[in-house]
């Protein structure tokens, strides 16, 4: 008995904790990927789509949480591995290790301060792809892990089963390019949308799934959009489309069989200033644009604010993208007063921002992170390190 | 010719009445009829008018402060409370007017200023109009220019911003006219036009030089509308009727008339201006009593400050 004591929440930890390793040897079946198998292989999946909508039924409607009852902003979260040689923020040890990726203890404390700072809702980066970790990595620390709000990031430019593989546009005119968009949705909603809907983040009982470069997704790929929204309550919000008014017919095809907006980044310009000041004329200048079309189509866009509290990836090798801070604490508090007064004057809807938490390379997380040397604020120069950044969201944006 | 006039003229002054501002149709109607010939000798020597009207009372409407508090000015008169009275001083806004048998000429525009629970509010505005008659075919066009800036309009989480809002348009318009615009005349016009309005804000944020104006909203609408006015003279009396339908329609449809307003809408707006001669041999000095109603939503103040309802004008004449 006394053994048992003892041995019992060791193992309790090891289970709970999900170690990459363990999980890979005990999927925690049905939706880790290891223990589908053959059923995600590209060249197979065609059939099994069909089937699996046809003999199992995807509901028509996901009984979620919906989007428009959020109050809060939406906190943009990794399954990355913390690298401190390349990175430019640095979080505290709690949250997360040097060289890892974060544990279920670690998410867990992370949902802690999520919820104190304000943020209503997490927004996932998900590689469908079974070569990659990421669903087992969320399986294991996330998905059975509280019960914040939670929708995709879908990642489809990096490591992707399209062709080609990373970077670059996608043709969605290429026949296999369009089966592997399909089975990745289907394996979002079989995987991730269906098993854990209660937590899952929907537009009127459609699953919200965002698609951080929809316009690197050329070729026709708007009636591909609206094929998958035949057969799945899917709702797409895409990004990347508001610096230039949509131009071309395949560019506003495919804005219009999006269902919302809501941008990644403002961008990597040196001067913090214009940056927020530019997206919140471009802002403007899209919600005029998507007057127009919902006028055309009769549907409604949803358009979502992005917040940014910095941008600095020069630790990231072969960039050369000046690192962009604000000069002061109040030049943040600015952006921030601008994207509340946009909600309030109906350029963007009233929920949000998006916010990136931890994406540690390109210096925007917002994360609690440590004071170092390099990320102390200095004169003209405002890091935020320690809660500084969530401060200001939760100020302007908290619940 | 002039039986017609005052026939017209008192079927448009009784339409007045029934909305409750008869007490100057009341001192119209008191006043003793010219003989026939002391009419012609009149509209005869009264060729020519020019007018300077200085308004006494300082009153302007205007658009509510909470509407451009909360950001929902563009929905316009869809949402209440939509207008509001504002005492404005500064310098007052002059209205210049030029008339002949068949040209009409009017200029109006002037600074108002109103400092008032915190905010300082500095508008001006120009508004002309030209009238130009051959026999009885009547053209004409009018542009309108305004601008408001409000101090400290909004509220931030922790920062004030300033509101600025600027509306510039104009129309033409094809019509008939009887009479003299410097006498008796009544006119009938259908005019067709075009306005844009826009507001910003800046954002006032010690230690950040270099904030600039940011879109609120930005509304363009095809306007058409249909104006009847006339005017009677007699003795030290005059009364001028002018009743307007204007309708306004948004270029870029709104799709939602509680988040951008109503695409379309319109105003229906009559005034009237009594004018008194006070002194017989010193017809120099005049004074104007000008009543305004709007039937319809008030829409004009989305890219204006109005007339309020009742005004007093010192007019200057020279013949």
């Amino acid at each position: 008995m006394k053994v048992f004591r003892t041995v019992f929440p060791l193992i309790l930890v090891i289970v709970l904790a999900g170690c990459d390793n363990i999980d890979s040897l005990n999927p925690a079946s049905p939706t880790s990927i290891y223990s589908i198998g053959e059923g995600n292989v590209v060249g197979n999946l065609s059939e099994a789509v069909q089937d699996l909508s046809v003999q199992n039924g995807i509901p028509d409607r996901i009984n979620g949480v919906e989007f428009m009852s959020l109050h809060g902003w939406l906190a943009n979260i990794y399954p990355w591995e913390y690298f401190p040689g390349s990175s430019s923020v640095h979080p505290v040890t709690n949250l997360w290790n040097p060289n890892q990726k974060q544990t279920f203890f670690q998410i867990f404390e992370q949902n802690k301060q999520l919820n104190e700072f304000g943020s209503s809702a997490d927004v996932l980066e998900y590689q469908p792809n079974p070569t990659h970790g990421d669903h087992n990595h969320w399986l294991s620390t996330y998905f059975t892990n509280g019960s914040r709000p939670f929708f995709l990031a879908y990642e489809h430019i990096y490591g992707t089963r399209f062709v080609p593989v990373d970077g670059g546009p996608k043709n969605m005119d290429d026949p296999y390019n369009r089966k592997a968009f399909k089975e990745d949705i289907d394996f979002i909603f079989r995987n991730v949308v269906i098993p854990f809907q209660s937590r899952y983040v929907t537009v009127n009982g459609r699953a919200v799934i965002y698609i951080w470069a929809s316009g690197q997704m050329i070729g026709d790929f708007d009636s591909l959009l609206e094929e998958v929204k035949k057969e799945y309550p899917v709702f797409f919000i895409g990004s990347g489309e508001i610096w230039s008014i949509s131009r071309g017919a395949e560019n506003i095809d495919r804005v219009k069989a999006l269902d919302g907006f809501m941008e990644y980044t403002l961008g990597g310009r040196n001067n913090y200033l214009n940056a927020v000041s530019g997206y919140r004329r471009a802002s403007f200048g899209w919600r005029d644009f998507l007057r127009e079309l919902e006028a055309e189509t009769g549907k409604r866009y949803l358009f979502i604010s992005t917040f940014q509290a910095a941008y600095d990836d020069t630790k990231v090798g072969d960039r050369n993208n000046p690192p962009m801070y604000a000069r002061s604490i109040n030049e943040v508090k600015y952006h921030a007063e601008l994207i509340k007064e946009g909600m309030r004057s109906s350029i963007y809807d009233s929920v949000g921002p998006f916010v990136v938490y931890s994406e540690l390379p390109e210096g925007a997380a917002v994360i609690e992170s440590q004071c170092l040397p390099e990320t102390k604020d200095t004169p003209g120069r405002f890091v935020g390190c320690g809660k500084a950044r969530l401060q200001i969201l939760k100020d302007y944006f908290g619940r | 010719m002039n039986i017609t006039m005052r026939i017209l003229s008192i079927l448009m002054s009784s339409m007045f009445l029934c909305y409750g501002y008869g007490e100057a149709q009341d001192g119209q109607k008191e006043q003793p009829v010219k003989n026939k010939s002391e009419q012609d000798k009149k509209v005869s020597s009264s060729k020519k008018l020019f007018t300077v009207d200085v308004p006494l009372s300082p009153f302007w409407e205007t658009v509510s402060m909470g509407r451009i508090v909360n950001g929902t000015i563009s929905a316009g008169s869809v949402m209440r409370p939509w207008e509001d009275v504002s005492h404005f001083g500064g310098w007052p806004v002059p209205r210049l007017s030029f008339s002949t048998n068949n040209i009409f000429f009017r200029a109006e525009g002037g600074v108002m200023k109103n400092s008032r629970n915190g905010h300082d509010r500095n508008a001006g505005q120009i508004d002309l109009s030209f009238d130009g008659s051959i026999l009885y075919a009547l053209l004409g066009i009018d542009t309108l220019f305004s601008q408001e800036k409000i101090s400290s309009a909004m509220s931030g989480v922790n920062f004030n911003a300033d509101f600025r809002r600027r509306s510039y348009g104009g129309k033409g318009w094809a019509g008939i006219q009887i009479g003299s615009f410097a006498d008796d005349y009544f006119a009938v016009r259908y005019a067709r036009g075009w306005i844009r309005t826009e507001g910003n804000s800046q954002f006032i944020i010690p230690d950040v030089g270099g904030i600039e104006w940011q879109p609120l909203y930005l509304e363009e609408f095809l306007t058409r509308a249909v104006v009847l006015d006339g005017q009677v003279r007699s003795g030290r009396l005059s009364q001028n009727i002018k009743t307007e339908r204007v309708v306004y329609k948004r270029t870029k449809i709104s799709t939602d008339p509680l988040v951008f307003g109503e695409n379309s809408f319109s105003d229906f707006t009559v005034r009237s201006e009594t004018e008194l001669i006070p002194f017989k041999k010193h017809d120099l000095i005049r004074l104007v009593l000008a009543g305004t109603k709007d039937f319809g939503g008030n829409n004009k103040l989305l890219f204006q400050n109005d007339y309020s309802a009742v005004r007093v004008l010192l007019r200057i004449a020279f013949k």
